[in-house]
């Protein structure tokens, strides 16, 4: 392959800069929603396009006594985070605890570059730049990861849905969200309804708009005033974080 | 466990089980410890404040928050004797990335950072470990941010005691309700109807600012996955690393 500069994903081309092997490196592959790419433990993923989610690693299914709680949403897969062309998926290859830490799924449509893990923390671990935009990355994540377990605790189905809408609005361009219902409803651990009433709410304020299986931000600064703070509390953590390295 | 690390104290251990692996690799590390015990509601360091020190609590347990936008504190994870606070020195952060406040009194170590960060320099084995723990973090974090969606407020109720106990060794967890709401982000009215209802089928017993776990089969049946599934993942990611 010839050493070409990946210019889709931001961090990527950051780390090309930094480490030149990382040139030579790398499959690309396109991927229908859903599919299923790994564990995070043999490779890492840079979307170029679509988004991948994060699904922490063996969920057990409850044992426990009947609460009387909607065991489908119990028991479904959940997701936690997403990945998009400014970021990587498979960071517990990094960090040496493989598939602990969580499973990597396209949530829509992707084309991702995929690299093997042990030669990508091989190559990037000689070059101090490198390591110090990793430890960026994990920092920026555990920042995430503390917002994340707020959020899902104390703000609402409408917030949290405004938020990722945001979120993936600031990836898209212009284009439209390849985004579903289900997957929203996957990413926020709440039953698919709560998404469609949410949705709805939206649709009426004008805020958002469907086209086909697609969801379109009509309204973005709509959309920033009913969403949590967490929407900027997280855009100002990958400024200040990540954001001077690339 | 507050048994064993009052042992491990006296063999020469810290009391902190991440800090004895550290010490093992480092030796040298000792030099700069500065046990301190902060009173409780005390806050370590903050959000976005200059980042100074790491911390390694041994009979204190802490407690990690986030600033939200609407000005409150709230409550992320907690770590006791088992873990660290204050990676960002470690990761070349100049800031904190998260708060930490004292929530049960005891004795936090805690180590300059520029002084930790020159001597683990150049240790696999400790680059390791530290890599190993964020990795634990991380999917701590995960789990609660489900826990958080889905499961109902008993359930990480029961989590949230039983964990606490683990961390003492016994079977009392001093916190009120009104604290105990504020940790899970939920109304103190919710935490009193729970409590009401575990204390009414024998679960737990609590006074005033004390809760004694009475049966512990029964706490975890009623307790979300979270509790095991955590469990499990510390004890695959963390210890066949502490030795």
């Amino acid at each position: 392959m010839d050493p070409i500069l990946c210019r889709d994903n931001r961090l990527l081309l950051a780390l090309q800069h930094h480490c030149p092997a990382l040139r030579r490196m790398g499959t690309p592959l396109a991927v229908p929603a859903g599919a299923e790419l790994g564990r995070g433990d043999d490779a890492v993923l840079f979307p170029l396009s679509g988004l991948l989610s994060l699904r922490p690693s063996w969920s057990m299914p409850h044992a426990g006594a009947d609460t009387g709680v909607d065991e489908q949403r119990r028991n479904h897969p959940v997701d936690v985070d997403l990945v998009a062309n400014d970021g990587m998926a498979g960071i517990g290859a990094w960090l040496g605890v493989g598939s602990a830490l969580e499973s990597i799924v396209a949530l829509t449509p992707a084309s991702v570059l995929r690299l093997p893990a042990t030669t990508f923390v091989d190559r990037v671990t000689r070059h101090r730049a490198g390591r110090r935009l990793m430890e960026r990355l994990v920092a920026y994540r555990l920042r995430c990861s503390y917002q994340n377990v707020v959020c899902a605790a104390r703000h609402s189905v409408e917030q949290r849905t405004c938020r990722w809408l945001l979120w993936t609005a600031d990836r898209s361009g212009d284009a439209p969200i390849a985004l579903t219902q289900a997957g929203l409803a996957r990413l926020l651990g709440v039953r698919r309804q709560s998404i469609g009433e949410a949705a709805i709410a939206l649709q009426r304020a004008a805020s958002i708009r469907y086209t086909r299986q697609r969801i379109v931000v009509a309204d973005r600064k709509a959309l920033l005033h009913r969403s949590c703070g967490c929407y900027h509390t997280l855009r100002e953590a990958f400024h200040q974080i990540v954001e001077p390295l690339l | 466990m507050e048994e064993r690390a009052t042992a491990r104290r006296e063999a020469g251990g810290s009391g902190n089980r991440l800090l004895d692996a550290l010490l093992r690799e480092r030796p040298g590390l000792r030099t700069y410890f500065e046990p301190v015990q902060p009173p409780v509601g005390h806050e370590l360091y903050a959000d976005g404040r200059p980042a100074t020190h790491i911390y390694f609590p041994t009979d204190a347990i802490v407690s990690i928050m986030v600033r939200l936008a609407s000005g409150n504190a709230s409550d992320v994870l907690t770590v006791g004797n088992e873990g660290l606070i204050g990676i960002a020195v470690w990761l070349g952060m100049d800031r904190n990335l998260e708060t930490a406040v004292q929530q049960r009194a005891g004795t936090v170590v805690r180590i300059v950072g520029d002084d930790f960060c020159r001597v683990v320099a150049g240790s696999r084995r400790i680059r390791e470990l530290l890599h190993h723990y964020i990795g634990y973090t991380l999917r701590f974090g995960s789990q609660t941010a489900v826990c958080n969606a889905c499961h109902t407020v008993e359930e990480r109720v029961c989590r949230w005691l039983l964990s606490a106990a683990d961390r003492r060794g016994g079977r009392h967890v001093d916190m009120s309700q009104a604290a105990l709401a504020d940790v899970l982000g939920v109304r103190r009215q919710t935490i009193g109807e729970v409590a009401l209802r575990l204390q009414r089928d024998r679960v737990i017993d609590y006074r005033r600012g004390d809760i004694e776990l009475l049966d512990r089969t029964a706490l975890e049946t009623r307790a979300c996955e979270c509790y095991r599934t955590l469990r499990e993942v510390y004890r695959r990611v963390l210890e066949p690393l502490l030795g």
